[in-house]
């Protein structure tokens, strides 16, 4: 017996935070809303039943508008769930019940849960749990995902709602309304909740009107004071709410706590931009003083391991040059990279990027973004997939597209290797700086192309943006640690499949025809072959060839050059040829996986062209400027 | 007066809501007519702006703003840059500590009964001042009511 648990709620409320408690699974939560973008499955097994849990998109009402929240609402819809939670936030109660109530008119099965009630005590909210049942006529849970309070209690509710059902009707709009929705009624087929959709179409609901019968016009049998009524209709639920809570909640003032007053310095109007600047320049210092050991370990164990392996033979070259020296070469960055994510997840986690997003709405304003979608962005730092993916929280199909195709310019973890190797070379007394100005870099790169692909690809309007800031939370270190694993496993990963895979294949054409001599390898012929291109740019035959194979994965582009130096210690660049280079790798052709992401979530091949195109030629134009003012310098 | 209008740290009621193509959202946080909102902040370049609709904080363009009538509660403190002469007590003051020291030289200090005049000059316990701009507008009053009818005495 498969029991179905779809859970719902406001965005981050919690709703993965409970799933995560409910399956044991690790799907990563972040302290912003609009993480969970499409439905996340997983199934565990209580009392000899099997309970198959759906995460879905947060939404604050069942009227969608963006994409994400589509999902949930034609999931509770068409394929309703045994038992349906309601996640709603203790600390802020009236919102999760508004969509209960809203839930409730569904005519589904349903628990609502009361999450975050550790917090909720702490500030002193007291919720008595009898009064909430009778008002609410559903079983209610408090719970708290932190600390596992109320867990099991869930997990008997939910058997015992799956055995007894209960789908109570709540709410009566009074006469107006109410005749309205039983008119409505006959417009709509029979397969459908007609009162649900009658009550949608009541306030004016666009999809509701996709669903009415064929030969029904929607003009002309709308109410001429529809808006009226879709606010009365609200109304009347936050009434209803705010009785309920009357009665069944208590709360004391609230005082100033110290996190107001570290959010007074954290958005402040002036000093708030300043701030975020420099504790991403921290962050980028805690990750090379805290990976440096250890990379500097791998590293010589890696060599230590070649030189034992020797390459006289071609088995053992395939084995120390192919593989060791290939693979080797990016997993020593690997320390860097969790460094990196560790530092992003406490601010991620604490509750911080939402607060960046509200200062910098007004610059993404004048980029026809929001900054939503520069949170979305911001998910790019990992993996430019999931930024590309993400994008289906926004509302607006033109700044959904925009976001897809400027995401492959926020520099993700692919390229931190990369940079990592470059900037080992070429500068290695700055290294922390140079880091740190290829990320800002990388940001203005993506402002301007929004920019440029606002003007030339898609014109339009701005966007309404309304957007949640969530409380500041103190980040638990096993969040962070499951964030931090989550991106950089990725990476793991990839360093087990498509980088060895690539990383062989360099070493045959390396190889091949003629083992002695690299100057005469296939891989020579294709770099000095088009190294004419890159003439330019001041690029030798070895970084053409490299930059070809990186189109694949850019971390390919460290393994090539480890292989043709033999060792990424023997590589030669002159700071200015290794700054083109590495602005270069920041801009051009995003790799496949991504314009797989790009062409399917787009649905079309057009933007995969647009943004090969488009990135060859900007990363090109750039890099060209920065080598002649480099010659100009230096 | 339009939600994008209100000032910084009043409580305002909703009265009406132009429709567009957030309102279902904004319905479901609860903008509704009748409902009281916070305004919290404002963000580098006055946009956007935090408020506060019931325990949530959300952040709003001043363009989405606008679409929001709203008057000011009746108990909600409002800088005195905002207000018709006459007179106040103050409720909080929005500064640092050097420019409230010099506040509360003149007398205007939180607690204390201060008068609007026509001219807006400020008449507090201690004589009649005039008050920057930059400085009425972090003062915070209310509305006296009859426990403070009667004259301000100098001191």
């Amino acid at each position: 017996m498969v029991i179905t648990v779809g859970l719902i709620g406001n965005p981050n409320v919690g709703k993965t935070s409970l799933f995560n408690k409910l399956v044991g699974a690790r799907q990563y939560v972040a302290n912003w809303p609009g993480v969970t973008v499409t439905r996340v499955e997983g199934a565990t097994s209580y009392k000899e039943q099997t309970l198959h849990f759906i995460d879905l998109p947060g939404l604050y009402t069942l009227s969608a508008t963006s994409l994400d929240e589509k999902v949930t609402r034609d999931f509770l819809l068409y394929s309703p769930p045994n038992v349906t939670i309601v996640v709603i936030d203790s600390m802020s109660p009236e919102q999760g019940m508004y969509l209960l109530l809203e839930t409730l008119e569904l005519n589904l099965n349903v628990i609502a849960v009361f999450n975050a009630i550790d917090e909720a005590k702490k500030n002193s909210i007291k919720f008595d749990k009898s009064s909430l049942e009778s008002y609410l006529r559903v079983p209610i849970v408090l719970t708290s995902a932190h600390t596992g309070e109320g867990i099991t209690e869930l997990m008997e509710t939910i058997l015992a709602t799956f055995r007894k059902p209960n789908r109570p009707k709540l709410l009566d709009y009074g006469p107006e309304i109410e005749s309205k929705v039983a008119e409505f009624e006959q417009y709509f087929e029979d397969k459908y909740n007609k009162r649900f959709l009658s009550l949608k179409l009541v306030e004016g609901d666009k999809f509701a009107m996709e669903l009415l019968k064929k030969d029904v016009e929607p003009t002309s049998v709308l109410p001429s004071n529809m808006s009226d009524l879709a606010i009365k209709i609200a109304k009347r639920r936050y009434e209803y709410v705010m009785n309920v809570l009357n009665r069944a909640m208590s709360k004391s003032e609230s005082a100033i706590t110290s996190m107001e007053a570290i959010d007074h310095v954290f958005t402040h109007k002036y000093i708030g931009i300043p701030i975020f600047f420099a504790l991403m320049y921290l962050a980028f210092n805690f990750t090379f003083k805290a990976s440096e050991p250890l990379v500097g370990l791998i590293e010589v164990g890696f060599q230590k391991l070649t030189d034992l392996i020797g390459s006289n033979s071609i088995f053992t070259s395939l084995i120390s040059q192919g593989i060791i020296n290939g693979v080797g070469s990016v997993i020593s960055f690997i320390p860097s990279i969790f460094a990196l994510f560790f530092a992003l997840g406490i601010m991620e986690e604490s509750g911080y990027l939402p607060r960046i997003a509200f200062l910098m709405d007004r610059a993404m304003y004048s980029l026809k973004l929001t900054g939503r979608s520069f949170m979305t962005l911001l998910l790019g730092f990992g993996c430019n997939v999931s930024s590309v993916m993400a994008a289906r929280g926004l509302t607006d199909e033109r700044e959904r597209v925009t976001t897809i195709l400027v995401s492959p310019f926020v520099s993700c973890s692919a390229r931190i290797p990369v940079y990592l190797m470059i900037i080992g070379i070429a500068f290695p007394n700055h290294r922390a700086e140079a880091f740190f100005v290829m990320y800002l870099l990388s940001i203005a790169l993506t402002a301007l192309s929004a920019r440029i692909i606002n003007k030339i690809v898609m014109k339009g309007e701005s966007i309404p943006l309304v957007m949640e800031l969530p409380r500041y939370r103190f980040p638990s270190l096993s969040n962070v640690a499951t964030y931090m694993w989550n991106r950089g496993k990725h990476f793991l990963q990839k360093a087990g499949t498509i980088i060895l895979v690539a990383s062989v294949i360099v070493w045959v054409l390396i190889y091949f025809p003629d083992p002695t001599n690299i100057e005469n390898s296939f891989a020579a012929m294709i770099g000095k072959g088009l190294q004419f291109i890159f003439a330019p740019l001041g690029f030798q035959w070895q970084t053409v060839s490299a930059l070809i194979f990186g189109s694949v994965a850019k971390e390919i582009i460290v393994s090539s050059f480890a292989q043709f130096y033999g060792g990424v210690g023997n590589i030669v660049l002159d700071p200015v040829t290794a700054s083109a280079l590495m602005v270069f790798i920041l801009g051009y052709i995003p790799c496949f996986a991504t314009l797989a992401a790009i062409k399917s979530e787009t649905n079309s091949l057009k933007y995969p062209i647009i943004s090969v195109v488009y990135s060859l030629s900007i990363s090109y134009i750039l890099a060209f400027l920065v080598s002649i003012i480099g010659r100009v310098i230096v | 007066m339009k939600l994008s209008e209100a000032p910084i740290g009043a409580q305002v009621e909703v009265l009406h809501i132009e429709e567009s193509d957030i309102t279902p959202r904004l319905r479901g946080i609860g903008v509704l007519p009748g409902i009281k909102i916070e305004v919290l902040k404002s963000a580098p370049m006055g946009d956007p702006r935090m408020y506060r609709v019931f325990n949530k904080v959300i952040s709003l363009r001043s363009s989405e703003a606008e679409l929001i009538e709203v008057q000011t509660s009746e108990d909600s403190p409002l800088p005195l840059t905002f207000v018709s002469p006459g007179k106040y007590r103050v409720e909080h003051i929005e500064c640092g500590r050097i420019a409230w020291m010099n506040l509360s030289r003149l007398g205007i200090i939180e607690g204390a009964i201060v008068q609007l005049l026509d001219d807006r000059r400020v008449k507090t316990a201690n004589g009649v001042y005039d008050v920057g701009f930059g400085k009425l507008r972090k003062i915070y009053v209310i509305p006296c009511k009859q426990e403070c009818n009667h004259e301000i005495k100098n001191a």
